[in-house]
C-alpha cells in the first residue's frame, strides 16, 4: 500500500467514509494531477500578484 | 404534420399568445414526446405530469406562458429538492430563485434534466439516473454537467432548458449537442435554493435551439429585458495560444470560418496572466465543492468518490494564491474589454468523445475531456463574465462543434446579438440541423 493510500484511507475513515481500493487508486491519480497543476501557484511572485477584492458579480474597480 | 416541439421556444410562446396553439395540447404533446424519445437519450429521467399541469393551470400570462421547459437537478422546486443526480435531496424542496423567475414568466416545468453527478464532470457519463446520450451519436457523450438539458433540446423534447455552469457546464454540452448555451453573469439572479449557492464560480444558464430562444428564456431568468442592439460590426479578440492552437484542427477551422463570415474585425488578443487561470480556477473548484451526506456519498460513482477524497486532501494554501491570480486575471479581462467587444475561441477543443472513453486528442497530446474542456470555458467562471456557445458546424465524425463568445459583466444582450449575427451569417445552417432520428 502506498503512503497516499494509507493517508487517504485514514482520512476517509476519520470522516466516516467507507472507500475501497478502486476509489483510493483513482484518488491518487487525481491528487497527483491536480497537485501538478496547482504547483504553478506556488511559483507566483507575490509582489506581482497583490491581494485584490474579488466580487465576481461585477467588473473589478481596481484597474 | 410537424410536432409542436419542432417549433422553437419563441414560436411556441407566440403561437400560444395568438391562440394558434393550445397550451394544454402543447403540454400533452411534450410529455408524449419525452416518453417516446427519451428512452435512448436519458435526458429527462423525472417527468412532472401532475405538477406541470398544476403549474399550467395557475400560470400567469407572462412571456413564457404555457411553454414547457426542463430544469437541471440543481434547483429546488416546491415539490422536489435538488439531488444533483445523486440518490437523495441535497437541499429541501421549495421555490428556488430560478424557479420563481420561470414560474412568474408563465413557464411550465415538465421534468428534471439529467446531469453529470454532483456537477463534477463535463461528459454527462456519471449520474444516478445513468449516462446522458448525445442525440447525434448515442454512443457519445452529451456533455456536462448540464448534459440532459442539451440532449433534450437537440432532440426536440423541449425547446428550452435551464442548466448551470461552474466551469463550462452550460457551454460544453451545448457545443457537444449542437445547441445554444449561455451562462449568465455570476450572481445576476437570486441563488436561494440553487445547489451552487455557496460557490463563487457557478451561475445558471439557458440551453435552447437558437439565440432568439436563448434571449427569451434568459430574459425570464434574469427578469430584465435583453434588447437587441444595432447590427454593427464588432471588434472581437481571439486568444490563440492555447485556446485555438491546441484544438482539433476541424474545430479551430469551423470557429474561424464562422467568425470570418460575420465580417467582424478579428484581432489577436493577449490576456495577461491567462496561463495561470486554469490553476486559479482549479484551486477554487476543489475548495468549493461540498461533500454530500454520507448515505449519498456511499452511493456515488467511483469517480465522484475519488474526486471528493482527492479534493479533501489538497492543501488549502493554493486558495489564497489562486485568488491573487484570480484578481489579476479579472483585471486583465476587464482591460481587454476596453479594446474589444467580445472574446472568442472554441467552446470545446474537440467534439464529444465516446462515453466509453472520454478522452480527446489535441495537438498537445491526449487529455481527459474534463481537463481539456474546462481549460476552454473556465475563464468565464473565474472572472464572473457571461459566455455563450453557438453551433458552428459538424465535425467529420458527425458531431457538432461550438464557438464560445465572452462579453463583459452583465452584457448578455451583446452575446445574444453576436450569436444572432453568426446565425444570420451562416444562414442558420447549424442551428437548424436536427440529429438523424429526431426530426419531425
Amino acid at each position: 500500500m502506498t503512503d497516499f493510500a494509507d493517508w487517504a484511507l485514514a482520512a476517509s475513515r476519520y470522516a466516516g467514509l467507507e472507500v475501497d481500493g478502486d476509489v483510493v487508486a483513482l484518488a491518487e491519480l487525481i491528487y497527483s494531477g491536480v497537485s501538478q497543476q496547482l504547483a504553478a501557484l506556488d511559483r507566483i511572485d507575490l509582489e506581482r500578484f497583490p491581494v485584490l477584492p474579488i466580487d465576481p458579480r461585477h467588473e473589478p474597480t481596481t484597474r | 404534420m410537424s410536432h409542436a416541439q419542432d417549433l422553437t421556444l419563441v414560436q411556441q410562446a407566440t403561437a400560444i399568445g395568438s391562440g394558434d396553439l393550445d397550451a394544454d395540447e402543447l403540454l400533452t404533446a411534450t410529455l408524449e414526446r419525452i416518453a417516446q424519445r427519451d428512452p435512448v437519450l436519458n435526458s429527462t429521467p423525472v417527468v412532472f405530469e401532475r405538477e406541470s399541469r398544476a403549474m399550467l393551470a395557475s400560470a400567469p400570462r407572462g412571456p413564457l406562458y404555457g411553454v414547457p421547459i426542463t430544469i437541471k437537478d440543481m434547483f429546488a422546486l416546491p415539490w422536489r429538492g435538488p439531488r444533483s443526480a445523486t440518490t437523495a435531496e441535497l437541499f429541501p424542496a421549495g421555490a428556488s430563485g430560478p424557479y420563481r423567475r420561470l414560474r412568474d414568466a408563465g413557464a411550465v416545468i415538465v421534468g428534471i434534466a439529467n446531469q453529470h453527478e454532483m456537477g463534477m464532470g463535463t461528459t454527462g457519463a456519471e449520474s444516478v439516473y445513468g449516462a446522458q446520450h448525445n442525440p447525434w451519436n448515442l454512443e457519445y457523450c452529451a456533455g456536462g454537467s448540464s448534459g440532459g438539458s442539451a440532449a433534450a433540446v437537440a432532440a426536440r423534447l423541449v425547446a428550452g432548458s435551464v442548466g448551470s455552469d461552474s466551469g463550462g457546464s452550460t457551454r460544453i454540452p451545448a457545443a457537444y449537442c449542437g445547441v445554444v448555451g449561455m451562462k449568465v453573469t455570476f450572481g445576476s439572479l437570486p441563488y436561494d435554493g440553487y445547489f451552487g449557492v455557496t460557490t463563487s464560480l457557478s451561475a445558471p444558464g439557458v440551453l435552447t435551439r437558437n439565440a432568439g430562444d436563448a434571449r427569451l428564456l434568459a430574459e425570464a431568468l434574469l427578469d430584465r429585458a435583453l434588447p437587441a442592439g444595432p447590427r454593427g460590426a464588432l471588434r472581437v479578440g481571439v486568444v490563440r495560444d492555447p485556446y485555438v492552437e491546441d484544438c482539433d484542427p476541424d474545430v479551430a477551422a469551423a470557429c474561424e470560418a464562422a467568425l470570418r463570415a460575420t465580417g467582424w474585425e478579428l484581432v489577436d488578443l493577449a490576456i495577461e496572466h491567462v496561463e495561470l487561470a486554469g490553476a486559479a480556477l482549479l484551486s477554487r473548484l476543489v475548495a468549493e465543492v461540498g461533500r454530500p451526506p454520507t448515505p449519498v456519498f456511499d452511493r456515488l460513482s467511483v469517480t465522484s468518490k475519488a474526486l471528493f477524497v482527492a479534493g479533501s486532501l489538497m492543501s488549502a494554501t493554493s486558495v489564497p494564491r489562486g485568488d491573487r491570480v484570480r484578481g489579476a486575471v479579472r483585471d486583465s479581462v476587464a482591460r481587454a474589454f476596453h479594446d474589444v467587444d467580445l472574446i472568442a475561441w472554441p467552446s470545446s477543443p474537440a467534439p464529444a468523445p465516446p462515453l466509453a472513453a472520454p478522452w480527446v486528442n489535441l495537438p498537445s497530446g491526449p487529455a481527459t475531456a474534463d481537463m481539456a474542456n474546462v481549460r476552454q470555458t473556465g475563464l468565464a467562471n473565474l472572472t464572473g463574465v457571461p459566455g455563450i456557445s453557438v453551433p458552428v458546424g459538424i465535425h467529420p465524425t458527425g458531431l457538432p462543434m461550438g464557438l464560445q463568445l465572452l462579453a463583459p459583466w452583465h452584457h448578455e444582450a451583446r452575446l445574444l446579438d453576436a450569436a444572432e449575427q453568426i446565425e444570420r451569417a451562416t444562414g442558420s445552417a447549424f442551428v437548424n440541423l436536427v440529429p438523424v432520428g429526431f426530426g419531425s
